[in-house]
């Protein structure tokens, strides 16, 4: 039986298959499933065409897709797709980080059309009134389709020929938050790549399908959406948000639809870990689960075997963890492991990784192991070649970028002769910014070039490093960030460590030393600053955003905090600890533990121990966090109303000196 | 009561993530997740704060601590902050002082009482009706917010300190509260202004005192009341932080209410035309007194509902004195308890799949009977039960009878409804109406 596709292009793919009694469903909700058969797709797509159409768009024309309904993404990719208009997924997100993109976005297409929902087309508005947008919100509003109100769909729209050398879609890069670059993507791209991964996967119409990845990311819309489509596949799309707020629904809905294939990231595993008991499964039974794909992001060995060894109790097959590799510029998939075995890992030893060079391979258990999935053979039709910065092709073993050619890789990106001329290394190949070496003919990815930490003329990979800082406990995955900032490939790099860190600064010194000794003392390298931070930047599929954190410490984002931290330091190391302060220098213990107080109640305002609260402008609420703080150390002994008596941290202070003088004068 | 220390103790199930709920907007989506994903109980680690919280959500369980056990549950995080305005009024007060404080006070909230005060609202609700006719004329959009937020500050100003309130006003030059209807963050400014005007009212109290004078209003009725135990009075300061208590407790929270009613009225043209008839009828172009207040029976469901949906006090806490038992779980001493009347009010396992949908006729008698006691909690309930809920409702009872007979009210289209969950639940954005004359 042959696993290859027998359609030119995905229209084709759908029309044919629409007889099949097929379906997607839309799990929005733990009891609010929506199915339509892949029938009730066309129909319902045929008639927002006619929608589309009566409002003058046509063949060609590129529109925005910026909802969060996964029904309704559906339905209108799939009219542009019969109509020939040129669907431009954005994800929706919840910051203004994310709206700004759209407006780059929009800038960035010809005339864009946008479909969106009420909701966040008032957030849209909203967001561009106040940031000056280079949009005018006119020229967006007047181009938008409302989904709430598109109007009638009962009238088919007439669709257009599509052969496979048709712009399908256009994939604008989830991750930068600078400029997007958009791949184009056709339909001989995408058919290629949905039968490579079908061919290797062993795809067959018995297959169930589940996925909470954004439709916006190439995993969720083409590895979990389209090629289910293509080989005629029952389907389950779960809300991003439903899987965020309840990860176990994931598991209880591809058992109780005994489904198949599965994906998630690396982060997926672990937040579903977070909320697992063995008693919220039951005895949910996995074992209709052939291939969890696990990529997108840096793979975790250890979490991998974690997540195995968990649901092993519930018979979940050992071989069904999938560790792939691919990128949105080859459609999704690069290299794919043969299915059927228990995933592969490689240890190297991480001082010696640098591009260009031999990795020495090392024993699993050996400390100085950096241990990388094997992501499997490259995929039939795409061409992978590992090279050194000066684009000479390197051996195997030899860590280097990986460039990719063949069928599934883009064209090029959309609009975007700077990045063309980056990207594509001449005769077709495309540098996919990625860095790895064959191992056995089967592709190992290490890191990232941009993200390559150079210190000591080696190289290290942000991820390495994290995972041993990880060690020194407390610390949790996907809470400790690791930049290299380097000017120039051959500078030495500044480590920085960023720690998502909410409580009191002076706590924080303890965490920042110990972390910045675990790593000199397991890696030899010297981190140049710990640093709190309040956020972790990601990206919607859940990336996270080193260089932002890196480009906040260039501007100077950073040196309060740190001056601050240094001071705290300098005074811990002269008077010992904080809460060990020596009685007969009373008030200025007292003054710096309510400083410290004041720090941490606070946020992004410095309270001066003499400044007046009522004047410097914190709420009522900050104020009783910090009365609750000094109460805590000590009880009763101040009311919240002293406070306008004693409006300052100083007086505060001396005011609770002089009560418990007295307290100690009339126990004795 | 004791746990028997053999017995294990059992957490309710929470999220893994520690966190300190509080009383502000930012915990008001993150409580619905947590109610989304753990239901009538949960229990949330504790991040800067010792003691973890319990969030519960379920009517039996809000019974034990509010009335059932309520000796055992003090007030809690949050009230701290309500000190700063209040000093140590009935709100905030615990124990032996707050049981002698509300015995005193309780007399000048009862029905006979309000009956006297209810010539005030009419009066302030008459100088309403004066401002909108003349908006009516001019046809310019109204802030109905700001209007209705004015009007309840001056009832219960009124209904505090009588005529003295016009000559506090005069002596100022202006009412000297207007600034909490003209500002609305509730901050530390406002707290330090408030608490600066205890001295205009201390001077009324020492005024009153020396001229013997003790009209039929709060403040009177503060400085007469005695405790029946050891035949004293209060104290100054008591009665200021009494009548601050009154000020801040009485005001916000109708003027919210009539600010969501109104709202919800907008949207909800079949109830308002019930209410207009109820008033057509009861009253035949009477202004009214208390008595016919009372017989605005749909005005009072209109009412519940809207505190139903929008209730002034969207979250409360208390907090644990010795371990109890809740349910099958065990709560440790000094564990917060939080409430929320607004997601409890909103459960549809209590108030059945319409829930969100405004409907007066949930209150009527007859379908109050089937409905759990504790699944309404907009004054709380048990000992601590809001002292002014018949002040409350009477006031907001005249005036939708005088104003349902005499405007229309037509919401200015496209405005923001956005939910601001402060201390009080407040509209995020003013309301803008078009007053029309019938």
């Amino acid at each position: 039986m042959s696993n290859r596709v027998k359609f030119s292009t995905l229209v084709e793919a759908l029309e044919i298959n629409r007889d099949s009694g097929k379906s997607v469903t839309y799990i929005e909700a733990t009891n609010s499933d929506t199915t339509l058969t892949y029938q009730q797709l066309h129909r319902r797509a045929l008639g927002l065409l006619g929608a589309l159409q009566r409002k003058g768009i046509s063949e060609g024309d590129e529109l925005i897709i910026f909802t969060k309904n996964n029904e309704r993404f559906v339905e209108m990719f799939w009219a542009c797709l019969l109509g020939g208009v040129v669907p431009v997924p954005v994800a929706v997100g919840i910051s203004d980080e994310h709206r700004a993109k759209l407006f780059r976005i929009f800038n960035k297409l010809k005339k864009p059309y946008l479909y969106t929902d009420q909701e966040n087309m008032e957030r849209l508005k909203a967001y561009a009134e106040s940031n000056n947008t280079p949009v005018a919100v006119g020229s967006v509003t007047l181009n938008t389709l409302i989904a709430d109100t598109i109007g009638d769909t009962s009238n088919p729209g007439t669709t257009v020929e599509i052969t496979p050398d048709t712009r399908a879609f256009i994939q604008f890069s989830s991750g930068s938050t600078s400029e997007p670059k958009g791949v184009i993507l056709s339909h001989r791209n995408l058919m290629a790549t949905i039968g490579a991964i079908g061919e290797r996967g062993r795809y067959s119409a018995d297959d169930v399908s589940l996925s909470w990845m954004p439709l916006t990311h190439d995993l969720g819309l083409i590895g979990f959406h389209l090629s289910m489509v293509v080989y005629n596949m029952n389907q389950y799309l779960m809300s991003t948000d439903l899987f965020s707020r309840r990860p176990l629904v994931w598991l209880k809905k591809a058992a109780e639809h005994k489904v198949s294939l599965l994906t998630s990231p690396n982060f997926g595993f672990k937040h579903f870990l977070k909320t697992y008991t063995p008693e919220k499964l039951g005895n949910l039974d996995l074992s209709s689960i052939r291939l969890i794909y696990n990529g997108a992001e840096p793979i975790s060995i250890d979490l991998c075997h974690q997540f195995l060894d968990t649901m092993e109790a519930h018979h979940l097959r050992r071989s069904a963890m999938y560790t792939v590799y691919g990128l949105a510029e080859a459609c999704l998939a690069v290299s794919l492991p043969e299915p059927g075995k228990e995933f592969e890992y490689v240890s190297v030893d991480r001082h010696a990784v640098n591009v260009g060079q031999q990795v020495t391979f090392l024993p699993h258990e050996h400390p100085d192991a950096l241990n990388f999935a094997i992501e499997g053979p490259v995929v039939v039709d795409c061409d992978v070649k590992i090279t050194d910065f000066d684009n000479n092709m390197l051996e195997n073993n030899h860590v280097g970028e990986v460039q990719i050619k063949g069928a599934n890789v883009t064209a090029g990106y959309y609009n975007d002769d700077a990045a063309n001329a980056t990207a594509f290394t001449g005769g077709g190949w495309l540098n996919t910014g990625d860095l790895g070496f064959f191992c056995q003919e089967q592709l190992v990815i290490t890191g990232r070039t941009k993200d390559i930490v150079f210190v000591n003329g080696q190289n290290y990979y942000p991820h390495d490093i994290e995972a041993i800082a990880l060690r020194c406990g407390q610390l949790e995955l996907g809470k400790v960030v690791v930049c290299g900032l380097t000017q120039d490939i051959a500078e030495e790099s500044e480590l920085l460590v960023f720690i998502l860190f909410r409580g009191a600064l002076s706590d924080f010194i303890i965490t920042a030393t110990d972390v910045k000794k675990h790593i000199n003392e397991r890696m030899c390298l010297e981190v140049t600053h710990v640093i709190p931070v309040k956020q972790i930047p990601k990206t919607t599929s859940g990336k996270i955003q080193r260089h932002y954190l890196a480009e906040q410490y260039l501007q100077g984002e950073y040196q309060q905090v740190l001056t601050e931290l240094a001071e705290i330091e300098a005074k811990s190391l002269c008077s010992g600890e904080i809460n060990e302060i020596a009685m007969s220098d009373r008030l200025t213990g007292l003054e710096t533990q309510f400083q410290t107080i004041g720090h941490q109640a606070i946020t992004g305002k410095k309270l001066e121990l003499h400044d007046n609260l009522f004047d410097v402008g914190i709420s009522s609420l900050e104020l009783s966090e910090i009365h609750q703080q000094i109460d805590d150390l000590y009880p009763d002994l101040i009311d919240i109303t002293d406070i306008f008596d004693y409006p300052s941290l100083a007086k505060l202070a001396g005011f609770l000196k002089d009560k418990i003088e007295n307290n100690n004068d009339s126990a004795s | 009561m004791q746990v028997d220390s053999n017995e294990a103790q059992v957490l309710p199930p929470g999220p893994t993530d520690k966190f300190d709920i509080q009383v502000s907007p930012d915990y008001f989506h993150r409580i619905n997740l947590l109610l989304e994903e753990f239901g009538e109980i949960c229990c949330v680690k504790g991040l800067k704060r010792k003691a973890d919280s319990f969030l519960i959500n379920q009517p039996d369980y809000i019974k034990h601590v509010l009335v059932t056990n309520s000796s055992n549950y003090n007030k809690g995080v949050g009230f701290e902050r309500v000190k700063l305005l209040l000093g140590n009024g009935i709100i905030v007060s615990d124990g032996a002082f707050w049981r002698r404080q509300r015995r005193m006070i309780q007399p000048a909230f009862n029905k006979s009482h309000i009956n006297h005060l209810s010539d005030n609202m009419v009066r302030c609700n008459l100088a309403l009706c004066a401002q909108w006719e003349a908006s009516a004329n001019s046809g310019e959009p109204v802030n109905l917010s700001r209007a209705v937020s004015n009007l309840s500050l001056q009832i219960i100003l009124q209904s505090l300190f009588s005529g003295d309130y016009v000559s506090m006003s005069q002596q100022n030059g202006a009412c000297p509260f207007s600034f909490l209807v003209d500002h609305g963050a509730r901050d530390m400014q406002v707290a330090l202004k408030f608490r600066a005007l205890s001295n205009l009212v201390l001077n009324l109290i020492k005024e009153r005192r020396a001229e013997n004078r003790f009209p039929a209003d709060f403040l009177a009725a503060f400085m007469s009341a005695i405790d029946k135990d050891s035949g004293l009075g209060m104290t100054d300061q008591e009665i200021i932080d009494e009548v601050m208590t009154i000020i801040v407790a009485g005001y916000e929270t109708s003027a919210c209410t009539l600010n969501w009613l109104w709202y919800l009225l907008s949207k909800n043209p079949k109830a308002e035309a019930l209410l207009r008839q109820e008033a057509d009828q009861q009253l035949t172009g009477n202004v009214p007194d208390f008595e016919e207040a009372q017989k605005l029976h749909y005005a009072r469901q209109v009412i519940e509902e809207t505190l139903r949906l929008y209730p002034p006090v969207w979250l409360f806490s208390r907090k644990t004195l010795a371990t109890d038992q809740v349910g099958a779980y065990t709560v440790p001493a000094g564990t917060d308890i939080f409430i929320s009347p607004y997601y409890l009010h909103r459960n549809t396992k209590y108030w059945g799949q319409d829930a969100a949908l405004f409907k007066p006729e949930r209150f009527t008698q007859e379908a109050g009977k089937t409905r759990h006691r504790f699944a309404y909690i907009p004054f709380s309930a048990g000992a601590r039960r809001c002292i002014g809920d018949i002040f409350g409702i009477t006031e907001m009872q005249v005036h939708l009878g005088l104003m349902m007979q005499k405007f229309r009210l037509r919401f200015v289209p496209n405005q923001v409804v956005a939910l601001d969950p402060a201390v009080n639940l407040r509209s995020k954005n003013d309301f803008f109406v078009v007053i029309e004359k019938r």
